[in-house]
């Protein structure tokens, strides 16, 4: 299987201007050296906090801010290096279905122009636009009728169904989810969960799914990437992570899951204090502070991803043993 | 012994397209010292409920059409604003979704709270603050000494949270209205603040009324549940019998969608269809044309609460007696 | 299947959709519950109807000189008196209503290109070119605005085109500052970022997407900017610095009636009236629209 994805030591900082002439004062250290790779076929999870920087990552992929420093390819062509024109066609293969489904579509368009827009925008024009956009919305679980209405009409669900149906437009490889149900009523996230699922094996796509909620990154993805504080801490496949963690995060996040089960409930809390503020980064590892196990090493080495068992990466310097 | 008691209500809006009645004879009851959960999705009529216990659906622009409301076996309905001015904060407590938006910007965060209690109570404002910094310790908040003295957004989500939790806790209300408390946090700063509730419940007197759309919170902290659809209470009982044996179709459907990391789901059963709108509930049983017990009685008639023998109440016509 | 699951499928189904009214209907409807817009409304309606049909409605013409009828008070003749020369007052003001419709339109639709232009780009690309226009804004700004219109006629000469540049020229900045401000908050939505993902190019999102949702403030601003480009347009041409003579503008009229205030008033009072009357239709016009655009914003 090939590399559809590769990330390589990318870094984004976002300068924080102030003062009265208005000079940089410090910046925000999003995404601080990431890397890994997406192969064509998998679902691979991102899961963290806010403030993590993980939304920052997908709108780094998808070109939509740039880099501070490294590099980005996609099918082996690095994107980073693109021309804008270059840039717009390689949108047609990476596509992003965004968080809030209350103001990702334009509310002065009705639901047939919003779908016929990444027609108009590509050019595509030798085809018929009502009959593609009659074709998504039956893709998607909506009906024709739905092509009048306005988004302020619609439900939660039946907007993101309209966006799924938008970025599955002209068939791209890669989808990058971006938080996809979180404002969603649980029974409206499960058909929309189901309904991605349809769509991935129906249409060949490889998927990025970022969340907060790790259950449903369990459910849906094959393998996991854990990041903190614009860093990543472990990459494991689904079972493996949950069984086999390693990283003192991972473990305060797997125990912070509240199971609807009264008779599992959970008797400790995972994991004190706040999120430092990501333009003040802890010296060394950055989870040192939070985490209970921390001492000197911690404090003033940065730990590096180190293969634990095979295709487990981990950047802790005191991994966990017994579970 | 009822602390709160919810008879019948049902409520009115008007709007441009008309008055919309969102509730159906909304009835529970909360005990003395009980955690009740108020289950439901968006739009099933939880929040405007919470909202009329303690008089302010009107400025939401509804009116009760029906139903009564007892505290402490005293009808609230009838009381007057001022009245029942007295009884919000002192009596009966609203922690609210957002803490962002619930804190006055301007006003130290320490100030906020000696101000509650001082509504309430005539005490000098020095017995005030100690009340107030013991508050804060209570509620797990580091250095209430100096954080007294920072303004709301200077604090992260989760110190802005506890801040309101001492707020809602100063005036030892009997109880206390949990809206969705935790749904702007972040998962492990909600992990802390649920085990802040679990722990002061155990510590204080006071019940609550917890108000949410997340299972695996209520089963963590609710001793009783009412689960809610469409403006109808359609199943509520202990939190056992809810959790392992549902009897409503719509309770059974809401438990299987939800993604649990300790089972292996190929695919999540989901509730075919969507929520429907107020202006057209369906005829009968509201959950009718979702259901696939469906029968030619729902589509007439609504079913009236059932009790069973494990101490659940169910409005569903699989459960009446031949 | 049995016939009532049937029927329980049919109203899983059949779904409700709420009156489908536009936007504008909506925003129709509650216009019309504020008494004073619609007079407003009016007020402009009757100015432009007066505009468009003056030479039906005029007894005389505006430029037909009586020497010997000169300064007269109201008849039934002469509705509204006659002036200095002799001429009709009543179908100079209604000839007078052209000029400052013309005024009006031409100079704020100028003002609003420019301002929509600067405003556009300055908040969309940001950066220097945005800190060198936001300087130039406060600059302008801080001009008086007659002075500023002023200098301008002086440089190119005084006329009513003259006027309808010096007044553009002096007014662009409010509808400049309005557009980049709701240009910067509109630009960080999500559908921005979801249609510029699709490959749109700032041109199309700029004016498919961000323009026609920025727009709403700018047309309250204008329909009141409409009021203060008739104000000045009268003011400068009571300065003399406006239209020439014959042309029936309401400010040449006062300005050259002012003489006489003492011994014939009617010859100010008209177009003063006139003035003012306009002004107000404008502004109860365009509060009324920012009442109900205010409602939009809220929902």
């Amino acid at each position: 299987m090939n590399d559809l994805l590769e990330v390589r030591n990318l870094v984004k900082f976002f300068p924080i201007m102030g003062g009265i002439m208005k000079r940089k004062i410090g910046e925000v250290k999003a995404v601080n050296k990431i890397s890994f790779n997406i192969k064509q076929g998998e679902t691979v999870g991102l899961v963290g906090e806010s403030g993590c920087g993980k939304s920052t990552v997908a709108r780094l992929i998808l070109r939509l801010i740039e880099p501070t420093a490294g590099e980005i390819f996609f099918q082996k062509q690095n994107i980073l290096s693109l021309s804008s024109s270059e840039v717009r066609k390689m949108r047609r293969k990476m596509q992003m279905v965004f968080q809030d489904p209350y103001s990702t579509l334009e509310p002065r368009f009705t639901i047939y122009e919003s779908l016929r827009e990444p027609f108009i925008i590509q050019k595509e024009n030798n085809i018929n636009l009502r009959k593609e956009v009659y074709r998504l919305l039956k893709m998607v679980g909506l009906k024709p009728e739905h092509s009048d209405y306005y988004p302020y009409e619609l439900s939660g669900g039946q907007k993101q169904r309209v966006a799924i149906a938008r970025a599955f437009a002209l068939n791209p490889e890669l989808v990058i989810l971006d938080e996809p149900t979180s404002s969603l009523d649980v029974s409206v996230q499960a058909q929309i969960l189901n309904l991605l699922r349809e769509m991935q094996s129906k249409l060949n796509l490889t998927y990025l799914f970022i969340s907060h909620d790790l259950s449903i990154i369990k459910y849906f993805c094959n393998r996991i990437m854990v990041m903190y504080l614009g860093k990543l801490v472990e990459i494991a496949s689904s079972d493996e992570l949950f069984n086999n963690y390693f990283h003192p995060y991972t473990k305060a996040l797997i125990f912070s899951i509240f199971v609807p089960d009264p008779d599992e409930k959970l008797e400790i809390v995972p994991l004190q204090g706040d999120v430092p503020s990501p333009i003040n980064l802890p010296s060394g590892c950055v989870f040192h502070t939070r985490c209970e196990f921390a001492d000197e090493i911690c404090e003033k080495i940065e730990p590096k991803l180190k293969e634990i068992n095979k295709g487990h990466p981990v950047a802790c310097h005191h991994p966990l043993e017994n579970k | 012994m009822s602390l709160l008691n919810v008879n019948g209500l049902e409520l009115r809006f008007h709007s441009l397209d008309g008055p919309v009645e969102p509730l159906d004879e909304v009835t529970f009851n909360l005990k003395k010292g009980e955690v009740l959960g108020l289950v439901g999705e968006t739009g099933c009529g939880k929040t405007i409920t919470a909202l009329t216990t303690i008089g302010l659906i009107s400025y939401s622009g509804g009116e009760v059409i029906k139903g009564k409301v007892f505290f402490e076996d005293k009808s609230l309905l009838e009381k007057t604003e001022r009245d029942m001015q007295k009884i919000r904060g002192a009596k009966i407590s609203l922690i609210s979704q957002n803490p962002m938006t619930s804190l006055d910007p301007v006003y130290r965060v320490g100030y906020q709270i000696v101000e509650a209690i001082r509504v309430h109570n005539k005490i000098s404002s020095k017995e005030a603050r100690s009340l107030t910094i013991k508050l804060m310790r209570l509620t797990g908040i580091p250095l209430p000494e100096k954080v007294f003295y920072q303004y709301p957004h200077e604090l992260s989500g989760g110190m802005k949270q506890r801040i309101i939790i001492a707020i809602a806790l100063s005036c030892k209300p009997s109880l206390i209205i949990a809206d969705e408390p935790t749904t702007a946090l972040d998962v492990t700063i909600q992990a802390q603040i649920i085990h802040l509730f679990t722990e002061l419940t155990k510590k204080i007197q006071s019940s609550f009324l917890l108000i949410t759309h997340d299972l695996g919170i209520v089963a963590q902290m609710c001793d009783s549940v009412a689960i809610m659809y469409a403006g109808t209470i359609v199943e509520k009982g202990p939190v056992h019998q809810i959790f392992h044996f549902p009897k409503h179709p719509y309770t059974q459907g809401l438990l299987s969608c939800v993604p649990r990391i300790n089972m292996k789901q190929k695919i999540l059963r989901t509730i075919p269809g969507i929520v429907p709108h107020p202006r057209s509930f369906p005829s009968g049983c509201r959950f009718h044309p979702r259901c696939e017990y469906v029968t030619k009685r729902c589509l007439s008639e609504k079913p009236q609460p059932v009790k069973m023998n494990d101490g659940t109440l169910v409005s569903c016509f699989k459960y009446y007696k031949k | 299947m049995d016939n009532f699951k049937k029927t329980a499928l049919k109203n899983t189904n059949k779904e409700y959709r709420p009156v489908p009214r536009s936007q504008r209907k909506i925003m129709w409807m509650k216009f019309r519950r504020n008494k004073m817009a619609v007079i407003g409304l009016g007020i402009i309606f009757v100015l432009i109807f007066t505009g468009i049909f003056a030479d039906f409605l005029a007894p005389y013409s505006y430029r037909e000189q009586h020497l010997e009828l000169k300064n007269q008070p109201s008849s039934l003749k002469y509705f509204f008196g006659t002036d200095e020369f002799g001429r009709c007052i009543f179908s100079r003001i209604i000839y007078g209503a052209r000029i400052s419709l013309k005024v009006g339109v031409i100079s704020t639709g100028i003002s609003v290109i420019i301002g929509i232009i600067i405003g556009s780009l300055s908040a969309y690309y940001g950066g220097i070119l945005d800190n060198i226009l936001v300087i130039l804004m406060d600059v302008m700004w801080a001009f008086p605005t007659i002075l500023l219109s002023l200098t301008i006629i002086a440089i190119i000469g005084a006329s009513l085109n003259s006027v309808i540049i010096a007044i553009a020229l002096s007014y662009w900045v409010q509808y400049a500052r309005l557009i980049r401000g709701q240009i910067l908050s509109l630009k960080n939505e999500l559908y921005i970022e979801a249609t510029k993902s699709l490959g749109a190019n700032d041109l199309t999102i700029l004016f498919k997407h961000l323009l026609p949702n920025a727009i709403s403030p700018v047309i309250v601003s204008a329909t009141l900017g409409m009021g203060s480009a008739i104000v000045l347009e009268a003011t400068l041409s009571f300065l003399g610095m406006g239209a020439q003579p014959p042309t029936p503008s309401w400010g040449s009229m006062m300005s050259n009636g002012r003489v006489y205030l003492l011994i014939s008033p009617w010859l100010v009072i008209f177009p003063g009236l006139a003035t003012m009357i306009t002004v107000l239709g404008f502004n109860l016009f365009g509060d009324g629209l920012r009442d109900i655009m205010d409602i939009k914003m809220k929902e």
